[in-house]
């Protein structure tokens, strides 16, 4: 009965959502207002169905409706309540919904938001909307629907898969789909602008937050995605260039080129058609990396399992791609610069250069994705391509792209002076230098690319330092303030570009944490109880070893039981740590093996244990160590980067 | 000067013990071939571990032909009862074993025995190649290319700008410099 209602609700939100572009088009056409209105409250009316029929489904994964297929594969009578709960985006139908979900509450959002501006505009923002909409309900309605009835009831189902049963898989998901969808409202802004032949700065304006935001969202999003695979999937590391990893990493690079370059256009009025240009590439390929992830066309151990949709997906990626070069041609004249640059030297420049290299980063990591497709087509052979490709192949345009991380705030709109230039290196250079030659020197560090990283980090970190400095030191002189209250005021001032500078200092602080995944250390130990190994500074005691079952735990063990043993850690002979590595084996799922792993963290380096079986007659433990160094900069760093783009989000931004 | 300590500090960590990183290097050409979810060096299942288990003996100060013989055997043994191969004459492949035998040899070995699939890195052919110079010539191209918008963008003695547009562009820029303090 409730399924039906759930499959009825969005059938209706189908019908409304044609009803809402029809009559959209009718008021285009002959400027009748009242069809604007209609439009606007069909729009209404199906947001809320949608977003009923998705708290439907959160119910009846809470109450175990194992009547309705999707649960009986995404839940079980023993999975806790939140995990339940993640269910609603554990699987291909219940992700379409919440994608579903999401877009409608951000179409409902613009349009609250700019009810009474941008009116030429916003009728086109709202069909563009619309079908993107449509596609989806479409896709939910007809191929994926999360309501349908299971054929054999089955009321021991088999829950969550156990990896996705982590709190940070309540976060990820919501986190990535903010940002994945996010991007649809400045794509829909963008066509609204082309359209209506309004391609001035307005609409860049209009959808700065609407940008920032889904960017943050993605930023977080990736990042928390690497926490949960170095805590989850028991192998070290948080990033193994995985297609379904590289999908959420396209529209991010784009995104940040875009986010970058929509400054010269608010500036200087100018680069008009490749803001637009690159917003259609970032929305295209959020479609592109869903299309990844769920048509099975790229093997991925975190790709959904491959369903025909494939070709749906492949089919609107075609539709948007064919009609967004109808735009661009069609508008080719207006897209044209009406200032000029001054000089190479200038900010523009650099920002240009900063594009040119994160779209030839996409592309590249395109290549590397798409290459056991190209492969097959070439060679008849499917190659996937490593970890060991991408890093080799990236490690330069990331030198790069730091360096004019740096350089970006040196130089000044328009042209810069070589003089200025030469002073303004002239500091951040020497100091970078005499750091990384003696960090060099001391340690015997001569890998090519942790030096230069090293060094460039460095010279980053210090002139976004200097800016700050040189602006707090100003600001006393002139209006009298104390260092703490002129810092607090020039992010009031020019939210921006302060709000810019800790995304960057956060994203140098995360590039400190990569570095160190040049240094990682690995062992395979055996080990028995009492027995104490040493490696090098670190002393590791085995202590003893149980058994916790759902009945000797029911609190903390409902679903699964545990092999668990426990270490004590030294190091330099002082007292570092105690660890309980566990091995899990989830009930539901056939006795589902899964190692827990086992971490201490400190801001020098992770000492990260897995255990790969313990022997519960003899205890004989054979465990996985991991020194990683500086693992904690990159979770830093994401603070930082949230705080500068919180920052950013400047709500102070007043509209025409 | 903190700064330095701390880096200097966190690199001090030199364990004679650990996976070397030649070993890693190698583990990272090859896909698991249990599942080709992944490389071997960050792969956690028992054919990762059999496949680093050989490569540590191929790398070891204290090789041993036979040992490494083993190993390989090993390997297959475990490959065929799980259906990942079928059986093979291995003679050939015996013969390709040596102590620290070159990365292209170990990448040969293991593509007679589970085939091209298991490649983590492109192949040693004119295809190979291309897939490596490609994102640089992207690269290349795009900067050819910003470079030349640059230049067509810019200004040059002939065109001069309009007293009313330099002052509008002047007046923009002073309003954003002033914002910065």
């Amino acid at each position: 009965m409730i399924s039906s209602l759930g499959s009825s609700f969005l059938i209706i939100a189908l019908f409304l959502n044609i009803y809402t572009i029809f009559s959209m088009g009718i008021f285009l056409k002959y400027k009748k207002y009242q069809f604007k209105i209609s439009s606007i409250n069909s729009l209404y009316c199906s947001t809320l169905l949608i977003i009923l029929s998705s708290f439907i489904l959160i119910r009846e994964l809470i109450q175990s409706n194992f009547n309705i297929a999707y649960i009986s594969k995404y839940s079980s009578t023993n999975t806790p309540l939140i995990y339940k709960i993640t269910g609603f985006w554990a699987g291909m139908e219940g992700s379409l919904l919440f994608w579903l979900f999401v877009l409608s509450i951000y179409s409902i959002s613009v349009i609250l938001m700019y009810k009474n501006k941008f009116t030429k505009m916003m009728p086109w923002v709202i069909i563009i909307l619309m079908f993107i909409q449509l596609f989806f309900l479409i896709i939910c309605c007809f191929f994926e629907d999360p309501f349908k009835p299971a054929i054999n009831i089955n009321n021991n189902a088999s829950g969550l898969n156990p990896l996705l049963q982590h709190p940070l898989m309540v976060i990820h998901p919501p986190l990535l789909y903010l940002g994945y969808i996010g991007f649809a409202v400045p794509f829909a802004f963008a066509i609204g602008a082309l359209i209506t032949q309004k391609i001035d700065s307005d609409w860049i304006k209009a959808t700065r937050r609407w940008t920032l935001f889904p960017w943050g969202c993605l930023s977080v999003a990736i990042v928390l995605g690497g926490r949960w695979a170095y805590l989850e999937l028991g192998w070290g590391g948080y990033w193994a260039w995985d297609p379904v990893e590289n999908a959420s990493f396209f529209p991010w690079l784009t995104g940040t080129a875009y986010l970058h370059s929509v400054l010269i256009q608010e500036k200087r009025n100018m680069l008009k058609g490749w803001n637009i240009i690159l917003i259609m590439s970032t929305f295209t390929l959020t479609i592109f990396g869903t299309y990844l992830t769920r048509s099975g066309i790229i093997s991925s151990i975190h790709a959904f399992a491959a369903t025909d949709l494939g070709i749906w997906f492949f089919g609107f990626i075609i539709i948007i791609v064919l009609f967004n070069f109808f735009m661009l041609w069609k508008r080719k004249n207006l897209l044209v610069s009406q200032n000029k640059l001054d000089s190479i030297f200038s900010r523009e420049s650099g920002f240009l250069f900063n594009n040119m290299l994160f779209v030839a980063i996409c592309l590249a990591v395109l290549w590397g994705t798409m290459y056991p497709l190209i492969s097959e087509a070439f060679t008849g052979i499917q190659i996937t391509l490593g970890p060991s490709y991408f890093n080799r192949v990236i490690q330069p345009f990331g030198i790069i792209l730091v360096f004019l991380t740096g350089v970006g705030p040196l130089l000044s709109w328009r042209k810069t002076s070589i003089k200025s230039m030469k002073r303004n290196f002239y500091r951040p250079s020497i100091f970078s230098l005499i750091c990384t030659s003696v960090w060099s020197i001391s340690y015997k560090v001569y890998d090519i690319y942790p030096v230069i990283y090293t060094f460039l980090v460095l010279f980053v970190i210090y002139i976004i330092c200097s800016e700050f400095y040189k602006a707090v030191i100003t600001r006393v002189k002139i209006h009298k303030e104390t260092p703490i209250k002129a810092f607090v005021m020039l992010f009031k001032i020019n939210r921006t570009r302060y709000g810019g500078y800790i995304v960057h200092l956060g994203v140098m602080i995360m590039f400190v944490g990569f570095i160190g995944k040049a240094f990682d250390k690995e062992a395979n130990i055996s080990i028995m109880p009492n027995e104490t190994i040493e490696l090098e500074d670190y002393k590791i005691e085995y202590q003893k070893f149980w058994l916790e079952t759902p009945e000797t735990n029911p609190e903390n063990r409902s679903n699964h039981f545990s092999k668990i043993i426990s270490m004590k850690i030294d190091k330099d002979n002082s007292f570092f740590t105690n660890l309980f590595p566990e091995k899990r084996f989830y009930i539901d799922q056939n006795n589902q093996p899964h190692s827990e792993v086992a971490l201490k963290s400190t801001m020098l380096e992770d000492f990260y244990v897995v255990l790969g079986d313990v022997d519960m007659k003899t205890g004989l433990a054979t465990l996985i160590i991991k020194i990683n160094p500086m693992v904690s900069w990159v979770w830093i760093g994401t603070i930082l980067l949230c705080i500068g783009v919180i920052i950013c989000l400047d709500p102070k931004i007043r509209l025409k | 000067m903190k700064i330095i300590y701390t880096f200097v500090t966190i690199f001090s960590i030199s364990f004679s013990n650990f996976v070397s990183e030649k070993q890693y290097d190698i583990e990272s050409l090859i896909l698991a071939p249990c599942c080709y979810g992944g490389i071997v060096s960050e792969h956690n299942s028992p054919m990762s571990k059999l496949i680093s288990n050989f490569v540590k003996e191929i790398y070891s100060e204290n090789f041993d032909n036979k040992q490494a013989i083993s190993k390989l055997d090993e390997i297959i043994n475990f490959s065929i009862k799980n259906g990942l191969m079928n059986r093979i004459n291995n003679q050939e492949n015996y013969k390709l074993i040596s102590h620290n035998m070159d990365q292209e040899v170990f990448l040969e070995l293991f593509v007679n025995l589970f085939g091209e699939k298991i490649r983590a890195v492109p192949q040693n052919n004119f295809f190979g190649k291309i897939t490596w110079i490609f994102p640089y010539s992207i690269m290349i191209i795009g900067i050819i290319f910003v470079s030349y918008v640059i230049k067509n963008l810019s200004f040059n003695d002939k065109q001069i700008l309009s007293e009313v547009e330099t002052e509008k562009i002047e007046q923009q820029i002073k309003k954003y410099d002033s914002k910065g303090y």
